[in-house]
């Protein structure tokens, strides 16, 4: 053979091996799940049914008030603690009031190598399903509020 | 928010009790109810049915028809 379709075997055998190499790296770490970042409420619930934890970082009464079907309560400064349990290969959802709790907790989590961590951006203000009440999911708050004969709404607010 | 509420008020009179709950610390009364409800931040919108129990709320400026979903599901 002669060295000038030596070179050339050479560089096809090098693209091949290249284009082979591309093509078995694993996308997004191996699943159909977008990479660890903010996301926005309309793709929580498909994050959830690919079995990713939904994470509420408020406080209970928050929670109770009214939180997102299915997720459970740990409050932000419990995070540590709770999460020394948690699978870090498994994906996390986690959410609070606006955003910003829920990303300190996003910061806290992937610097302890969890790999998968999703930030609600915009918190559940930007929720727009049903909101559950109650302290577990599913459950009824009770009377929280005065009975006054007649559905309620409450707009809490200030003047200035 | 005050034309939507003002608007939403008005509509909804005799079917849901819409309050203005000041939280500028001269209402006792306002203060109480939203630690009850542990409202952090304003506005909130919290909806409770006829026999007091909270029925989900929404944080922030909200768009009306988000406000008016939130009514006919409390009318259900």
């Amino acid at each position: 053979m002669k060295p000038r379709n030596i070179l050339i075997s050479v560089a096809v055998a090098a693209l091949v091996l290249v284009v082979a190499a591309l093509a078995f790296i694993p996308k997004g770490g191996g699943g159909a799940l977008p990479a660890s970042s903010d996301v926005v409420a309309s793709a929580v619930p498909g994050l959830v049914s690919s079995g990713a934890r939904l994470v509420d970082v408020r406080t209970a009464a928050e929670y109770a008030a009214g939180h997102i079907q299915g997720a459970e309560n740990v409050p932000i400064d419990t995070v540590p603690t709770a999460a020394g349990g948690w699978d870090k290969a498994a994906p996390i959802v986690l959410y609070c009031a606006t955003g910003a709790r829920s990303a300190n907790a996003y910061e806290y989590l992937k610097a302890q190598g969890f790999a998968k961590v999703y930030n609600l951006a915009g918190g559940v203000a930007t929720w727009t399903g049903d909101l559950v009440t109650g302290t577990s999911s599913g459950a009824s708050a009770g009377a929280d509020g005065p009975a006054t004969g007649r559905p309620t709404m409450y707009e809490f607010a200030t003047d200035s | 928010m005050k034309p939507v509420v003002d608007r939403l008020t008005k509509e909804y009179a005799g079917k849901v009790d819409i309050k203005r709950m000041s939280l500028d610390g001269d209402d006792a009364n306002a203060e109480q109810l939203a630690t009850q409800f542990g409202v952090q931040y304003v506005p909130t919108f919290v909806f409770v049915d006829a026999k007091g129990a909270s029925q989900g709320f929404v944080v922030g400026e909200t768009p009306e028809a988000d406000l008016r979903a939130k009514l006919d599901a409390l009318l259900r």
